[in-house]
């Protein structure tokens, strides 16, 4: 009876995203993503994913300069600064990026012991080759093995998106996404693509902690699914529906989570969007490593959310985002489903340009740990400041408390956690 | 027309397997590997049901208790190495316990002395625990099937077809931006 009602669920979703993109791609793309203070409400112009994050397009580059990072001299001319490597001029087809991401990580758990982690977060070499309309696009790292000294622990990060067996004794090599894809339309404004990729669902952050893409499992950290996508991007709405084919990196394959997800997104001014997401997903197994109160038994994972961001003076841009989630499991023959909601706001202030003061909020209530003491109600909070200090350099501290934990997080998440990171990039 | 063909020769590596070599190895490994000498140990011609659902095998088919603990503990298709660590684990347990299927004997011992008929059911009742009532819980690992393990070195990190591919697309991006440039 559920399965039916699930596949019917799915072929409306499916429907209903069909419908949305043929009612609603009118008009060639315009619109500049990034950033929507900036006025840019899509994606793709700065990135080579269109629905945002990953590598950085040509003009994204320049973007950088211009609009992201501190600037030293007035009306300076950025020149080539934001090129490859500083300088480098690549050929139009070919897109570059090394990305060196660490971050320093202080745990102040509730009545335990402080812990000290530094994570390699991020070692990759993304690229993207484009002949014509056919794109071929993938990133490859390397993640160290992790070694630990008393309360002190080295650490890299990417498992879920594995290429050799982790953790193992000489690290790992990582592979966040590889796809090829081919534009389609006359100004290119859809890309159909497969291979492995970020899951178009809610709003894509950079933040991959926070509870709605870790209970989602939608990160752009380690939470790409292997499938195809059709992507669009247009002036006034852009949206994208995957169908996903699970995740490799990931064995044995009960553990696989098969179904689909999408997003779509209207944008009725520069400096507002406003965008609904679906997805159900089916594995033959429940990972009772991310939600320990699920059953070893198969699972229906659904997650439906509604989000906005929103600009109302340049330097505030806010971000909300409020998904109900739903478990459902046969277990011995009886079916168990269980709700819950996940919501998040933040506010990004932008007090001088590349210099950035966040907060957020976050609330998590579900079914997680009901037959231990973990809390099944969760709230966090984030401070954080983020200074885009050099060309391709940034520097972020962030002061999270957490009140407990939620499915993907570890049990021990509450308390209080201080991160300082660094990111470069070529 | 011809660039479309161009790019999807180019990408058809990706798509072919790196290695072929057959999973259906892996009963005849098992009575190589324990060097078992009592008549008729692939009781069925085949033996593949002491973990698969039938005979074709295939991709998550190995449901069976015996086929579940196999994956539980990292067994990945086409790993033979994998296949006589963990046969020699089982081995030198003192005394063997691994008891999979819940019959009273160990499964080691099923397979030494060519019961492997009897390793085929699964006697562990719906309230065990396990998977669909069997008594092996999954566990997960991390990195592609067809990653290297610990003793497997010889296969190569990156599948050999995407390199070949990633190679024919930059070939042919700089065969065309030679052209351009006449």
């Amino acid at each position: 009876m559920t399965s039916a009602w699930v596949r019917r669920a799915i072929s409306l979703v499916i429907v209903a995203c069909a419908c949305a993109f043929v009612l609603l791609a009118s008009r060639p793309a315009h619109a500049f993503p990034w950033m929507i203070r900036e006025g840019y409400t899509g994606c793709n112009t700065c990135h080579a994913d269109p629905s945002g994050a990953g590598i950085l397009t040509a003009y994204g580059r320049g973007m950088e300069e211009v609009v992201l990072r501190t600037p030293y001299k007035k009306d300076a001319d950025p020149g080539k600064l934001g090129n490859f490597a500083w300088s480098v001029d690549l050929p139009e087809q070919l897109l570059l990026q090394t990305d060196f991401r660490n971050l320093f990580l202080t745990l102040v758990p509730s009545g335990g012991t402080t812990q000290f982690q530094d994570v390699v977060m991020q070692l990759d070499q993304s690229a993207q080759l484009k002949i014509g309309r056919f794109r071929m696009n993938g990133s490859i790292g390397y993640s160290p093995p992790s070694t630990a000294d008393g309360n002190f622990t080295f650490t890299g990060g990417g498992l879920g998106a594995t290429l050799t067996d982790a953790p193992g004794v000489d690290g790992a090599l990582i592979a966040r996404q590889y796809w090829l894809g081919v534009d389609i339309g006359k100004d290119e404004e859809f890309l159909l693509r497969a291979g492995r990729m970020n899951v178009p669902f809610g709003i894509r952050t950079i933040e991959h902690p926070f509870l709605v893409r870790q209970v989602t499992r939608t990160d752009i950290d380690k939470g790409q699914e292997h499938g195809v996508s059709l992507a669009y991007t247009g002036e006034k709405v852009r949206g994208e529906i995957m169908a996903i084919a699970g995740n490799f990196a990931i064995r044995p394959d009960d553990f696989r989570e098969r179904g689909g997800s999408g997003f779509v997104e209207w944008m009725p001014s520069t400096k507002v969007a406003i965008g609904a997401s679906a997805m159900i997903t089916h594995a033959d197994q429940a990972r009772t490593d991310y939600d320990i109160s699920l059953a070893a038994a198969p699972i229906w994972r659904h997650a439906y959310a509604v989000h906005a961001r929103i600009s109302p003076v340049k330097p505030l841009v806010i971000l909300a985002e409020f998904d109900a989630l739903l478990n459902s499991q046969l277990v011995a023959g009886v079916s168990e489903n269980h709700g819950g909601v996940v919501g998040l706001l933040q506010a990004d202030l932008q007090v001088y340009q590349g210099i950035h003061v966040l907060a957020a909020g976050e609330f998590y209530n579900g079914h997680v740990g009901e037959t231990s003491t973990y809390n099944t109600t969760t709230a966090t909070a984030w401070l954080g400041a983020w200074w885009f200090f050099a060309p391709h350099l940034d520097f972020r501290i962030d002061g999270v408390y957490s009140s407990g934990s939620a499915p993907g997080l570890p049990p021990s998440n509450q308390g209080t956690s201080l991160l300082a990171q660094i990111h470069g990039y070529l | 027309m011809r660039r479309f063909i161009a790019f999807a020769v180019a990408s058809l590596p990706l798509f072919v397997a790196s290695r072929a070599r057959a999973t259906a190895e892996f009963p005849g490994q098992i009575v190589s590997d324990q060097n078992i000498t009592c008549a008729n140990p692939l009781f069925d011609g085949n033996g593949c049901t002491i973990c698969h659902q039938d005979d074709n095998g295939g991709l998550g088919t190995a449901t069976r208790p015996f086929g579940r603990y196999m994956k539980s503990q990292g067994l990945t298709p086409f790993n033979d190495q994998k296949l006589g660590a963990l046969l020699t684990a089982l081995q030198n347990e003192s005394p063997h316990t691994t008891d999979t299927n819940c019959d009273g004997t160990p499964d080691i011992d099923e397979l030494t002395s060519c019961q492997w008929q009897n390793l085929t059911q699964d006697m562990c009742g719906a309230d065990a625990g396990g998977v669909d009532g069997g008594s092996v819980p999954l566990t997960v690992f991390y990195g592609c099937s067809t990653s290297p393990t610990v003793g497997d070195r010889d296969t190569p990190i990156l599948p050999g077809g995407a390199a070949v591919a990633i190679a024919g697309m930059l070939g042919a991006a700089l065969i065309r931006a030679k052209r351009r440039k006449r």
